[in-house]
Order: C-alpha cells, then structure tokens, then sequence
C-alpha cells in the first residue's frame, strides 16, 4: 500500500478561525479499492490509502499523486465521469450525501464502473 | 479470449474506439458501456438479413442470427423466442385503444420470461470466449435462463440474487443444479459484486464482461414484434424498464430494419414503464435529465427493482428524442394491472407485466397515445413466478369444500352469486 498523504496539500489551522478542511488526522486512513481496469496507473496497487476528508479532497489528492488515474475518471470538464460508481462502505456515496459526505476513520471507498443487469 | 468477425465488434458509444470481440462491457478510456457494432453494409451484401432469407429460417430467434453477435461455428439448437404477438381486443377496449397487440415474451422458451433470448446469445459467445464457469447477478429470470441453459450447454453456472427474491424463482433456478448464492443486499448490491467478481474470476458473467452481447439478444424482440406485424412498425412501444437496455434494443431493432429496407421508415414513439417504487428512470424522462438520479428499489415488482441502472441515462434520453415518455405506477396498480390482462386477454404474466399494463392503461387515460395508433404492449414475464404478489387478492383458495351434490351446488352458487340460478329448470 501507498499512501497518497505525502505531498498531498495541507491546510494551514493555527488561525484563531478555522478554515475548512480537506485533510484531516484520520486515526485509521480511508482505504480506496480500485478495480483491475485502473491499476495500469496505479503501479499495479489495487488499493491505496488516504487522509480525504471527503470526495472533492479525494479527487485531489488523486490529481497530485496519480494524474493519469485522475484523467481516467474525470472528463474533460474536471467532472467525475457519469460512468463511474463511488461506494462507502457498501453504500452509494450519493446516499450518503455525495460530495458533502465526511469520510470515517477506517471507512472502505471503492471505485466501481457502472454497469448494470436487468431489462 | 478474443474472435475476430468481419461484420459486428464492440465499439464504445462515447468516444468511438473498437475493440474487436473480448469479454469486455467497458471502455477502459471513457468508462462507457461499449455495444456491438454492426457493418451493415457487409450484412446487406451476405443477402441473409433479407424478409425471404428470414422468412425461411427456423421459428425463433436463429432466424435473425445474421444481426446477431453469434459467433462462426455456433450451431444453435434452442429454439428461443419466436413469442406470439396478440391483439388484445379485450383490454383495449377496457382502456379506449383500437389497435392494442402484447407482444407474450411470458411464453419464451425455456424459461418463460425475455431473458432467455439474451441469456442464448451470452452463452454462445461465452462458449467462444473458453468460459467453463458462468453467471450472472440477477433479480430472478436471468437466473433462471441462465440455469437452464447453462445446463444444456454443459457450462456450470453461479448465480448472485438479492436474498428476498420470490421462492418460485429461486427454486426455478437450483432446480438446473446451478450454484445459487443469495446476496444479503438489494439488486445494486449484487451487481457490485458481480463486477468485482467479474474482475477476479475467470468467469463469464452474461450481464457484466459479456454484456454488450447478452444485451443484442434483446433486438429479437423488436424484430418479432416487425415481422408478425406484417413487415411493419407500431406507432408505440411500451415497454418495462429496470437496467433500461430492453427498450433501446427494440428501438436499434427498428433501425436496422428500416437501414436494411426491411420496413417504411417511420417514427416510433417509445414509453417506459416501472415500479413507484423503483422509478429512477421514469424521473429522469419526467424531469428532463440527461442523467439518472440512484434510488433505494422498494416495490413487489423485484425483476424492475435496479435502483441505479447503467443504461438508464441512455434509455432516457431516447425515450424523449422520439417523442415518447415514462410513467410510473404504484405497487397496487400493479397487481390490478395483473389481474386486468389476466382477466381480458387471458395472459398470466408476473409483477413486471403488471407495471407495463398499469402503465400502457395510464398512458391511453391521459391521452398520449391516441386510440387508434399501432401500440405494442411488451410483456416479459410469467405470473406463475410471483404468485406471491396475489396472496390474499382471492377468497377461494380458502374457501370451504362443498360435499358432490346437486342440492349444495345450487346453493353454494346461490351464496357466491347473491342470487338463485334457474338454469335447473331451463334444462328440464
């Protein structure tokens, strides 16, 4: 396992107001799954780790360390492809709030293209 | 794991790129679902997509085998399809339409339901590709055909479903001797999986790696529905909806028949049908979307139960560029929906079928299809498979026995009827 911390931008927070943050001290980091078609960027790492504190940040932190896994889900606008799935835990992101949703210590984020059965 | 064709290959819609054939559903640019492209051009020129060359082929779906993905050497003996197509006098006249027709995928053959048109052009492709194992999620009909014809073609076969699934379609799926796991998840739950599993095993799943060619099998149905029609389209289609890939295949159907000159080019209206309850595609043709919003499926319709359908964003738009539109019905009206063509046409089809009669009657009521266009109902399941959905709709499956005689018959019809019968003395 990588880990996407390194070089990752981090937010200043001694100001007496807190700006908001992208990045925070998970005690256990969020874990990201990544199906076999997108290893060819990753090195062949089928799951890195990182300190997202939710999706956009995720994205970023992605963008900085994997450019070219970052162009594979994105298109051209610098919008998640509409042929990709993010699951939480099980869970469709877009249940959970979508962009807003606070990443948990420990939670598993896995990256999935969509496709689906049925008629 | 690849063959080459001279006339079909996959072919991302998005950004253009082929493939040639390889179990793939993906475009791993783009991340779009990738479809099998036809050279049209070569077709005509084989003379075997013509109304003669069909017309003297067998009666199912082989008779189309020349634009379908079915690879060299494939010697298909299934006889899939081939469904009646039935004017229903009946229920038009119940719902103000002049020229109603159900096209009976509940009769398909092997496993009655549409599936196994799709399920037989997977499973061949899957034969080329050197799968020994197949499968497929599914919410209860893909099981069942692919149980069955995994059987016939020697090919073991595991399979995901949600773990409430309707017992008749679990049973009708271990019955084949396949290996049935029940997932502890709704439908988009399984499929996930399916994906990851797709992605590890060396398995074929029919509606994940092989998908492009499972969902060709669909375009049967479209060109049934042609030719019983005398070589002629519909003004509409209504049609259920759940991964939303049926309707646009019936709508691709069309258009090679009209680019090989097979029918008058005409427009065809299409209409979506679903569940209340499971309605992500419907809301996204009423709202205007180009996209589809996921929901949480919860209706008895479970074979139209796929909260985020990946053809569901394409399938809407279509739906609007021909004019057509998507309407939803609630879990009551399902079952009436049942219970009517069951009724009128005497076709018992399952919860699905309910949702599209539901649907189809709606549509005639707010006046979007007028009553005397062409319009084909497509029903693609039978009601023996979820007869749970009309527990409690009949009193007599409790009712008491009566002892064999005359005297009581007379009065128990007497009870049912409210009134005394003298057909007795008009025999005498």
């Amino acid at each position: 396992m990588i880990s996407l911390k390194q070089g990752a931008p981090r937010l200043a927070s001694e100001t007496w107001e807190e700006p908001p943050r992208s990045y925070k001290e998970h005690a256990i980091p969020i874990k990201i799954i990544l199906p076999t078609a997108f290893l060819r960027h990753t090195d062949g790492q089928k799951q890195l780790t990182s300190d997202a504190a939710n999706l956009p940040a995720l994205i970023a932190d992605i963008d900085q360390n994997f450019p070219a896994l970052s162009t594979q889900i994105k298109d051209e606008s610098g919008k998640l492809r509409r042929f990709i799935n993010i699951y939480v835990n099980d869970e469709d992101i877009r249940f959970l709030g979508g962009e807003t949703y606070a990443f948990q210590d420990g939670d598993e984020v896995m990256l999935i293209p969509s496709i689906a059965g049925g008629r | 794991m690849e063959y080459s064709c001279q006339t079909y290959q996959l072919k991302c819609n998005e950004c253009g790129r082929t493939f040639g054939n390889r179990p793939l559903s993906g475009c791993p640019d783009c991340l779009a679902p990738l479809e099998v492209h036809y050279d049209l051009e070569a077709i005509r020129k084989t003379g075997l997509f013509t109304r003669a060359a069909i017309a003297s082929g067998p009666f199912n779906i082989w008779r189309y085998a020349a634009l379908l993905p079915i690879p060299a050497g494939f010697e298909p003996d299934l006889p899939v399809g081939f469904t009646p197509l039935i004017r229903a006098n009946n229920l038009g006249r119940r719902i103000g339409a002049d020229n109603l027709y159900v096209k009976n995928d509940s009769v398909c053959f092997p496993t009655l339901s549409f599936k196994d048109r799709v399920v037989s052009v997977a499973l061949a492709n899957a034969q080329a590709f050197g799968f020994t194992t197949v499968g497929c999620s599914s919410t209860g009909n893909l099981a069942n055909s692919v149980a069955a014809q995994a059987a016939r073609l020697g090919l073991k076969a595991t399979i995901l479903v949600p773990a409430d699934l309707e017992p008749a379609k679990i049973l009708n799926t271990l019955v084949y001797g396949a290996r049935l796991i029940r997932i502890d998840g709704n439908y988009d739950h399984v499929n996930r999986l399916s994906t990851q599993i797709a992605d590890e095993y060396n398995w074929g799943f029919v509606n994940v790696n092989l998908r492009p060619y499972y969902a060709e099998g669909s375009k049967t149905q479209g060109y049934e529905i042609a030719e019983q029609l005398g070589w002629r389209l519909p003004d509409n289609i209504v049609c259920p909806m759940a991964g939303g890939s049926l309707i646009r295949k019936i709508r691709k159907a069309f258009n090679e028949l009209i680019a090989l000159g097979l029918v008058e080019d005409k427009p065809v209206r299409f209409f979506g049908a679903q569940a209340t309850g499971c309605s992500p595609i419907s809301h996204s043709v009423r709202e205007g979307w180009d996209h589809i919003e996921p929901q949480r499926p919860s209706t008895i319709a479970r074979s139209l139960a796929i909260g985020n359908p990946a053809d569901g964003p394409a399938a809407s738009k279509m739906i609007r560029s021909t004019g057509g539109w998507a309407e939803d019905v609630s879990d009551v009206e399902v079952v009436s929906g049942m219970q009517e063509l069951a009724e009128t046409e005497g076709i018992f089809t399952e919860t699905a079928g309910g949702v599209t009669t539901a649907v189809t009657a709606r549509l005639y009521a707010q006046g979007r299809i007028s009553r005397e266009q062409t319009t084909v109902v497509c029903i693609t399941g039978n009601g023996l498979k979820t007869t749970d959905a009309l527990a409690g709709r009949f009193d007599h499956l409790d009712s008491r026995a009566i002892r064999p005689r005359l005297t009581d018959f007379a009065d128990y019809l007497a009870e049912l009827d409210g009134v005394r019968e003298n057909e007795l003395v008009a025999a005498d």
